[in-house]
């Protein structure tokens, strides 16, 4: 019996040629991928977020009742204030209002008649700052590290002398800007 | 036995032609010049050429003269010495002149002399030479070359010029081979007058000649040279005659192919319309071919001897390249954007070239990766939390595409010519709301893959 004229032989032999084929058609096409690989080239980019966010908390101070002439200070008990930066990096300013109740009390840089004086402190009462006037901004920190957070300390200095005795109320503002 | 030779006749006869067919050198069905060769028979001679005129410069007695007699142009009247032919008179009278002019040569030679031979007898006082010129100025005094005296058949001659000898010498000159015949001038001056009253006698030119070997032509000796200019697509051949065997090559071309015997289907030949002159190099350009492919070529060229071939050598073309470059700087500072707002690079001096630096036309690609430092962004067609947009134009910021993803490539420019260049300008859109405020840092990607 020759082999060479079985179906057997023929079916297997198309076999080979397909799988030769295929093998060939698979390395010219790898052989074709590596002769036109590709060539990158890169730009590096850099970008830095800003944004302008910040909070207080707890946001509420009770100076209590204090005598005429009298300074009390938030430094050792509750009411420090702790200030977040709730954005980018930034700078930390700080202002107050007048008082007011009755007849109110104006923010002066020392006592006086229906005047207070009103001092911040980033350093836990170690030093303080005087607000000079209710438009005017003091700058606690000119590097409020974004999402960082800092405490603010107050030192209020009562009138001399007083008009009237009634609670008084203040707002102090806290201001994230641009370093 | 008698079948048995007339099968080994038939056997002989069906060999020998075509042995004869083979060697015949027709027709040439390979495209290759090798094959079949033709067979060139090695040939030399010595060979005369006579001049085809004479002029007469001073009119009077100077003339030539055959006197009737025919040159025998089977020889050369120096290698037959016993017979005069072409016997003439040059007679000499006075301040006469006048000269033997060539026509041009078909002939080449591997040397070359100018011949002249002389009768001198019964001279009392004068005074003659005999110049030869090469570059078609008259071969008087002024301009020529004396002769020497090559041979003294009888008598006694001059060395050259003058005297009252009496002689048969042969006077010559060695020229160049490959003399340019129609610029070859022989001529006799005379200073002084000739014997007196005799006009008719005073020299007797027997024969004025020109004389050399044939120069056998061989074929051209060839090389082939390495190839230069070598791009993807495009080569140039070199060859370089280096023995033009005796005659200028008449064809010089290159055979070359795929096939490594510049054999079979796959073989073409080109061939160089420009030969040099004498030896010299020569060379072919060849457009459209393959990348990456090795061409095997080498250099022939034909004159009447037959075709000598250099060496077969091979170049092979370049590969495709697809390359891209940043050629600015490479960097963008977005700098501090605040959440939700875009900044791009138009206008304010981050806009960035690319250039096609590969072999061929190009296809350019742009990607953007996430912004990296702190807490990432992820790159993302529309902005979110910690998701930022990236944008890059092609047009000064007329228009804008979007980086999708950090793995998916956006086509910026579909062709770029091999030497071309792209601007490139980007646009970023900070996230909504972002985890952090560190600086990110982001890498574009320009691919080049291609068309």
């Amino acid at each position: 019996m020759n082999i060479f004229k079985t179906n057997y032989f023929k079916e297997r032999n198309y076999e080979i040629i397909l799988l030769c084929g295929g093998i060939a058609l698979v390395s010219a096409l790898l052989w074709g991928h590596t002769l036109r690989a590709a060539s990158t080239d890169t730009i590096a980019a850099t970008v830095t977020a800003t944004n302008l966010a910040v909070s207080v908390s707890d946001g509420s101070i009770a100076f209590g009742s204090v005598a005429l002439n009298t300074s009390t200070t938030t430094a050792g008990n509750s009411d420090t204030q702790t200030v977040s930066n709730d954005g980018s990096d930034a700078t930390l300013n700080v202002k107050s209002s007048d008082a007011t109740g009755g007849t109110s009390w104006t923010l002066g840089t020392s006592p006086g008649s229906d005047t207070f004086q009103l001092e911040v402190s980033t350093t836990t009462g170690a030093s303080y700052m005087t607000f000079q006037g209710t438009d005017t901004y003091l700058t606690a920190s000119t590097t409020f590290t974004s999402l960082s957070t800092g405490d603010l300390d107050f030192r209020f200095t009562t009138p001399t002398d007083s008009s009237d005795f009634v609670q008084k109320s203040l707002t102090i503002t806290v201001q994230v800007t641009s370093q | 036995m008698l079948g048995y030779s007339k099968k080994f006749l038939q056997f002989i006869l069906i060999y020998t032609l075509a042995a004869i067919w083979i060697f015949s050198g027709w027709p040439p069905i390979w495209h290759n010049p090798a094959f079949p060769p033709r067979v060139e028979l090695a040939h030399a001679a010595i060979l005369c050429e006579r001049p085809s005129s004479f002029t007469d410069h001073t009119g009077g007695n100077t003339t030539w003269d055959a006197n009737g007699q025919s040159y025998d142009t089977s020889t050369c009247p120096g290698h037959d010495s016993t017979t005069q032919e072409g016997y003439s008179e040059y007679n000499i009278n006075g301040d006469d002149f006048g000269h033997w002019n060539w026509s041009a040569s078909s002939n080449t030679y591997s040397d070359l002399s100018a011949k002249i031979r002389i009768t001198t007898s019964g001279y009392s006082v004068n005074t003659w030479s005999i110049y030869y010129t090469v570059n078609g100025n008259e071969p008087d005094s002024a301009n020529g070359t004396l002769l020497d005296r090559e041979t003294t058949e009888s008598g006694t001659c001059p060395a050259i010029s003058s005297g009252s000898t009496n002689g048969t010498c042969v006077y010559s000159v060695s020229l160049s081979a490959g003399q340019d015949f129609t610029s070859l001038k022989i001529g006799v001056v005379s200073a002084k007058g000739a014997k007196g009253g005799d006009a008719g006698a005073d020299i007797q030119i027997f024969d004025v000649w020109t004389e050399g070997t044939e120069q056998s032509v061989s074929a051209p000796s060839v090389t082939t040279s390495a190839a230069s200019s070598i791009t993807n697509s495009s080569a140039t051949l070199n060859g370089d005659v280096t023995n033009n065997g005796g005659e200028d090559a008449s064809t010089c071309g290159f055979a070359w192919g795929t096939n490594s015997a510049l054999s079979g289907g796959d073989t073409a030949t080109t061939t160089d319309s420009t030969c040099p002159s004498g030896t010299g190099v020569f060379s072919k350009g060849l457009t459209g071919l393959s990348d990456n492919t090795t061409y095997y070529f080498r250099a022939y060229g034909t004159n009447s001897g037959g075709t000598g071939y250099g060496n077969i050598t091979n170049f092979t073309t370049d590969a495709l390249t697809y390359s891209v470059t940043i050629t600015s700087s490479g960097t963008v500072e977005y700098g501090f954007v605040e959440l939700s707002t875009a900044s791009s690079t138009v206008g304010n001096g981050y806009t960035q070239m690319a250039e096609n630096d590969g072999n061929t036309t190009e296809m350019l690609n742009v990607k953007s990766s996430d912004a990296t430092g702190g807490i990432p962004w992820t790159l993302a067609s529309s902005i979110g939390n910690d998701t930022y947009k990236h944008e890059f134009s092609t047009t000064t910021g007329a228009t804008w595409d979007i980086m999708p993803d950090d793995t998916t490539y956006v086509v910026a420019d579909s062709s770029v010519a091999q030497g071309g260049t792209v601007d490139f300008d980007f646009r970023l859109t900070t996230p909504s709301s972002s985890s952090d405020y560190t600086q990110k840092s982001i890498t574009i990607t320009i691919q080049a893959v291609a068309p």
